[in-house]
């Protein structure tokens, strides 16, 4: 089992065995790359932080208890990363990840509007992946591991150090950001 | 809308299939009067249908990605940048007093015990008496020494005056998912609440700092109010005869530490 095989891993590299650290590496780069590089849409700075990730780890690897699952812990790391990330964007202002803008949540009934349509074509893939970033980050990481990274609601509220229920809440909060953007993007038409 | 807010939580449940069969009722029942509801239920099922379906979720990093990241372990194998403990703790480290722990200085360390702050509670093995060496541990017993300065500290009477040293240790513990962290151990009777640790600013790292006199201490982490997790990086460990561990911190006395 990958689990099982982790915590071997680890307790390995917490011995100061590098090639297990880099079996990790080997296993996860590419998720915790495909999450950062989601989550800012910049690849320069996505291969920063992804070095960084796992620089971190690295060096952090004996706090790694024995039992936890090592995605969800390296996933932690990338996250604190990219919260970091944003606040020294915004020099010296506190990222506040609740925050949301209110004009998101005021979903309004728009007589008239047309419904989106389920087909999916590339664009309208790549609307929504613009808008993405324009969701309060906290909303943001929750649907790119829910949807991009594929985990599950008990890993992503690990992840994100809240209860099962509110993760269910974010993602749903989230979606309804992005349909309220979508609604501005496209005029209410598809 | 205003009246649909109730069905916000409910909605968001619906739709990650987490409903009791009566709510089930109520909303659809809501959705089929409430033309605004059913809009926004129709078009946030279609984002999530379009979220499945998004292509590139998962994306191929750069070849060289993994070379430089395994450079940059190779580089911190050579030079660690920021481990004041571990391995090199340990090797470098009867010097250090710990665990994850930097020493430091508490100039004047060296002063009466009416003058030091007093310990959370129970007295540490070291703190008998400035002779006394601390059980099964290396430190050495502190050097009894005048006051640094004499000028401050009352006329000393040959019997009631203990001269003491306390070190300020600083203690870094990592743990990124904790929500709160705590450390106890014989240094305040094994108190359950523990010294809280505060958010360090480096993200996941959580610090404190102890004042202590010279000894050996068995300590361990409290992680969210109920979760022992042993120092993995402390450099001696010990059996808490309870099928646990508990892990060492060692304040060596005198004046370089």
């Amino acid at each position: 089992m990958a689990f099982d095989d982790d915590s071997r891993l680890a307790r390995r590299a917490q011995k100061g065995d590098r090639q297990a650290f880099e079996a990790l590496l080997d296993r996860y780069e590419r998720p915790i790359y495909s999450f950062i590089y989601h989550f800012f849409q910049d690849r320069a700075l996505c291969e920063d932080l992804t070095q960084e990730t796992f620089l971190r780890a690295y060096r952090f690897i004996g706090s790694f208890r024995p039992g936890e699952k090592m995605s969800t812990w390296l996933y932690s790391i990338a996250k604190n990363l990219c919260i970091d990330e944003l606040r020294r964007r915004k020099k010296g202002t506190a990222v506040d990840i609740d925050a949301v803008d209110p004009d998101l949540l005021v979903a309004e009934g728009r007589d008239g509007g047309n419904p989106l349509v389920a087909a999916i074509d590339q664009e309208q893939g790549e609307i929504l992946r613009k808008l993405l970033l324009r969701v309060p980050e906290k909303y943001r990481m929750s649907i790119i591991l829910f949807y991009f990274n594929e985990l599950s609601y008990e890993e992503i509220s690990a992840i994100m150090e809240i209860s099962l229920s509110n993760t269910k809440i974010l993602l749903f909060r989230g979606k309804r950001m992005l349909v309220e953007l979508y609604r501005k993007e496209t005029g209410g038409k598809v | 809308m205003n009246g649909c807010r109730k069905y916000e939580d409910l909605l968001a449940r619906y739709i990650h299939g987490q409903v009791l069969l009566q709510e089930v009722e109520d909303l659809e029942g809501h959705l089929a009067m409430c033309a605004a509801c059913e809009k926004l239920y129709r078009e946030i099922a279609d984002i999530d249908r379009v979220l499945r379906e998004m292509p590139d979720k998962s994306v191929e990093p750069p070849a060289h990605l993994r070379s430089k990241i395994v450079a940059n372990l190779q580089e911190e194998e050579r030079t660690p940048a920021w481990r004041p403990w571990g391995k090199w703790a340990a090797a470098i480290g009867a010097a250090a007093a710990c665990l994850l722990a930097g020493v430091v200085l508490y100039r004047g360390a060296v002063t009466k015990e009416s003058r030091v702050a007093p310990l959370p509670s129970a007295a540490p093995p070291a703190a008998q008496s400035p002779q006394e060496t601390a059980p099964g541990a290396s430190a050495k017993a502190p050097a009894a020494r005048p006051p640094l300065s004499s000028a401050t500290a009352p006329a000393p009477s040959p019997h009631a005056v203990e001269l003491r040293i306390v070190r300020e240790v600083k203690i870094y513990f990592y743990h990124p998912a904790a929500s709160k962290v705590a450390v106890t151990g014989d240094f305040n009777g094994w108190n359950p609440e523990g010294v809280l640790l505060t958010a360090s600013g480096e993200p996941g790292v959580w610090k404190t700092t102890l004042r202590l006199h010279p000894g050996a201490y068995s300590y361990i982490f409290i992680v969210d109010g109920n979760l022992l997790v042993p120092d993995p990086n402390a450099p001696d460990q010990m059996p808490d005869g309870y099928g646990g561990t508990n892990s060492i911190l060692l304040v060596k006395g005198g004046n370089s530490v």
